[in-house]
């Protein structure tokens, strides 16, 4: 094992990317299916508007934008990359979906996909690495050195309980509703380094910390830890991977774009902090991914106890001045929609579920979702099977 | 001492009991393949079938009386209808308007197949009418062997999904084209143009229509049944029933109306009501009975005296199977590797393609003479092989997933 240290790539502050990990689907059943290779090699043979590679399963494959520094191009990225993908599932009679989570698939019908580091993972956690196919959203975002970055990832936990949230689209997992918005973490709980990262300020210091755990053998690189924010020193960036893939690819761009403004903000309000920041983050989190926007969440130094929905309208009135430097008002303006009207896509699946009443149907309108054809759930639309 | 209160020795059993010493022992040969060999079940039922049918011994072993012909047929039907069924609502035939590669490649592959086949038979001396025969016949791949391997080792992907639609598609070929050449014989007994057109839609299109209303019928019982498994699985066996019975009754065919009706079952299903409900358990059994059954009747005897048209038949098929559909992979959008698997996995044939040639010899038994040997043989050496290639088609590709 060698001793390197992690080198900090220098990155433009306040760039970003977007990767969203993908559900393929039957048409026929709406269970997860076996596709992504055919999928990849189909839709690679020109080329394809964005990165895309496979997942740990078949049933899963994971679309990357290039580095962007604005919104608006992140979405038509997004967009191309999208209508190219369902282009090539038509062919193969599949469907491609967000979600982050399968409401029925079963963890033990999941395969492995062929690659070595899938198969060393797998053999080292499991069944977990099967339940594990749970699809979420990383973004990145650009950091000039290791411990602005450091800086950004601390202050920005105070924002997670938002980000799951307004994400939170996986209240069905393994057939039931979990009564949860976002069940996906829980998921990522299992695993032995989740939640969040821990309090080092100074990028020496991390790269000692890091160091340590690889002489015990605890890590071998960077992908070992599944924190909620962690940093990603060989692209030069912070990736918060607290998000849900959320149904449309509009929804991801939006909390891109929410990202990025708060950053700009964090970055341009210079402030101290201790470790008291993350008093009740555990609590926090929970909240969110309990009750989504209707959570309750308790500010660690002030004490003050806000609903979910609330501290977002008030982020976003603090973030929209630097939101119009970086073009990203659309953005913040399609995230205040989604508070005042229709609420998170959890919402919209139990909505669904609702009136469809058959989980492989919430499947297969999500798909129809994912490709842009159903703007709105139709909600008491309580419709009967004749 | 009066011992006349029992019976004679050995005691007597109507012929009901044949059929279930037979569902028994092919359970247990099943069982034998799958566990030691890892081939698939259905070599067991068929071995148990051969066994069972190998000159009445184990009948006569038994003291049973063997079944009577028409019993047997009425069961072998049967249980093909169910498989038809389950078939045709199985594919998805709309991904034809989504990808009409696929349907140009169906109709390469299984026209390719007819026309190397016939001029291979021509070229062996085999009359015209005989030959179009055998190579419409060849066409066609197993839809029993597909479902039922398929099923087995819960495969998933695209060369399963592939093969099951194209399966479906060469059987509609097969038994449309089957029907026309029926018609063309009667044209060259009788001489009536109009039989050449009218026969031909009555058949097809009454076929169709008796599938439709049967699946309408489904609908319309399903919809005050809400999600109860036992109801779905009694209706699906009722609506099979009435069918098949009308489509016999009204000298339609049975093959084309049942693979239609669920087809349109699948299609009017617009709620997606049974895309959970499946209706394996049912085809399962079927199968079962299928395989068992067909080996019971079919004399082995047969490949000896084959001979090179067989050989001839078997060599063509394969070659343009595999050919076509792996040439013509990549325009439907796999890679042609993929497409080679999906052309092993249309070698399989069955006792459905037997009953294409009943069909066609009930109304001219000197066709049988000529083009049964030829199909016949191939049907018992593809029904292993064919089961066989298509296993490691799915297990090449990774689409099949065996508990390890």
């Amino acid at each position: 094992m060698s001793e390197e240290l992690l080198d900090f790539k220098h990155s433009a502050a306040l760039t970003m990317g977007v990767e969203l990990e993908l559900q393929l689907v039957e048409r026929r059943s709406g269970d997860l299916t076996r596709a992504a290779s055919d999928l990849i090699a189909l839709v690679t043979r020109k080329p394809f508007p964005a990165d895309i590679k496979p997942e740990i399963t078949e049933s899963m494959l994971e679309i990357s934008t290039s580095v962007h520094t604005n919104y608006a191009p992140l979405l038509s990225q997004l967009l191309a990359a999208r209508d190219t993908l369902v282009r090539g599932a038509d062919r193969l009679d599949i469907e491609v979906s967000g979600g982050g989570a399968h409401p029925f698939q079963r963890w033990y019908d999941r395969q492995i996909y062929d690659r070595p580091r899938f198969r060393h993972v797998a053999g080292l956690y499991g069944y977990l690495a099967k339940q594990f196919t749970v699809f979420g959203q990383h973004v990145h975002i650009g950091c000039e050195d290791g411990t602005q970055a450091l800086r950004l990832l601390h202050r920005l936990s105070a924002y997670i309980p938002q980000f799951i949230a307004l994400a939170a689209s996986s209240p069905y997992h393994q057939g039931v509703d979990t009564s949860f918005d976002c069940s996906r973490l829980n998921s990522i709980n299992a695993f032995p380094l989740s939640g969040r990262a821990p309090f080092l300020t100074d990028w020496a210091e991390f790269e000692r910390f890091f160091a340590k755990l690889r002489r015990l053998g605890v890590v071998e690189s960077m992908k070992d830890f599944y924190w909620d924010i962690r940093p990603k020193p060989e692209y030069g960036t912070i990736e918060v991977r607290v998000f849900d893939t959320p149904l449309t690819v509009e929804r991801a761009a939006a909390l891109a774009g929410y990202l990025q403004s708060i950053c700009a903000m964090l970055m341009d309000r210079e402030e101290e902090f201790t470790e008291e920041i993350y008093l009740a983050y555990n609590y926090n989190r929970f909240q969110a991914c309990r009750f989504g926007l209707e959570g309750q969440v308790v500010d660690s130094i002030t004490g003050e106890s806000t609903p979910l929905h609330l501290a977002v309208l008030r982020t976003l009135e603090a973030c929209r001045p630097y939101a119009r430097d970086l073009d990203a008002v659309p953005a913040l303006d399609e995230i205040e929609r989604w508070i005042r009207t229709e609420g998170n896509d959890a919402r919209w699946q139990r909505e669904t579920m609702q009136s469809r009443r058959s989980l492989a149907e919430l499947v297969l309108e999500s798909a129809e979702r994912w490709r842009g054809r159903l703007p709105v759930a139709a909600p008491g639309t309580i419709s009967t099977y004749a | 001492m009066d011992l006349s209160f029992l019976p004679d020795w050995p005691p007597l059993f109507p012929p009901a009991v044949a059929v279930a010493v037979l569902a028994l022992l092919a359970a247990a040969f099943g069982e034998i393949a799958a566990r030691w060999l890892r081939w698939p079940r259905l070599l067991g039922y068929l071995a148990a079938g051969a066994l069972f049918g190998a000159g009445g011994y184990v009948l006569q072993l038994l003291n049973l009386e063997p079944l009577p012909t028409p019993t047997l047929r009425f069961a072998l039907d049967f249980a093909a209808a169910i498989i038809l069924f389950d078939l045709g609502q199985r594919v998805s035939f709309g991904w034809l308007r989504r990808n009409p590669a696929l349907l140009g490649a169906s109709a390469v592959e299984a026209g390719l197949t007819f026309v190397a086949v016939f001029a291979t038979m021509h070229w062996l001396d085999i009359a015209p009418l005989p030959a179009a025969l055998i190579a419409t016949i060849s066409m066609s791949t197993s839809p029993a062997v597909v479902l039922a391997l398929t099923r087995e080792v819960r495969a998933q992907g695209q060369v399963t999904e592939r093969v099951l639609l194209l399966t479906a598609l060469n059987s509609i070929y097969a038994v449309v084209l089957s029907t026309l050449l029926l018609a063309w014989a009667r044209l060259e007994t009788r001489g009536l143009l109009d039989d050449y057109l009218l026969h031909p839609a009555y058949l097809i299109f009454g076929s169709l229509a008796v599938a439709a209303l049967g699946a309408r019928l489904f609908h319309l019982v399903a919809a005050f049944v809400h999600h109860d498994r036992a109801v779905e699985l009694i209706l699906m066996l009722a609506v099979v029933s009435i069918v098949f019975a009308t489509s016999n009754a009204l000298q339609l065919s049975p093959l084309l109306a049942l693979l239609a009706c669920g087809a349109f079952v699948r299609t009017l299903d617009r709620g997606r009501r049974l895309a959970r409900s499946d209706f394996g358990l049912v085809s399962a059994l079927a199968l079962v009975l299928f395989f068992a059954l067909s080996a019971a009747t079919v004399d082995l005897g047969i490949l000896v005296g084959a001979g090179v048209p067989a050989l001839a038949l078997a060599l063509v098929r394969t070659v343009c199977k595999v050919v076509a559909v792996g040439a013509l992979a990549p325009l439907t959008g796999i890679v042609w590797r993929k497409g080679i698997y999906t052309g092993l996995g249309l070698l399989p044939m069955s006792a459905i393609a037997l009953m294409l040639t009943h069909q066609v010899s009930q109304l001219h038994p000197q066709l049988d003479a000529e083009a049964g040997a030829v199909v016949l043989a191939n049907i018992v050496v593809f029904q292993v092989v064919g089961a066989l290639t298509l296993l490691f088609a799915l297990r090449a590709s990774g689409e099949a997933r065996e508990a390890p």
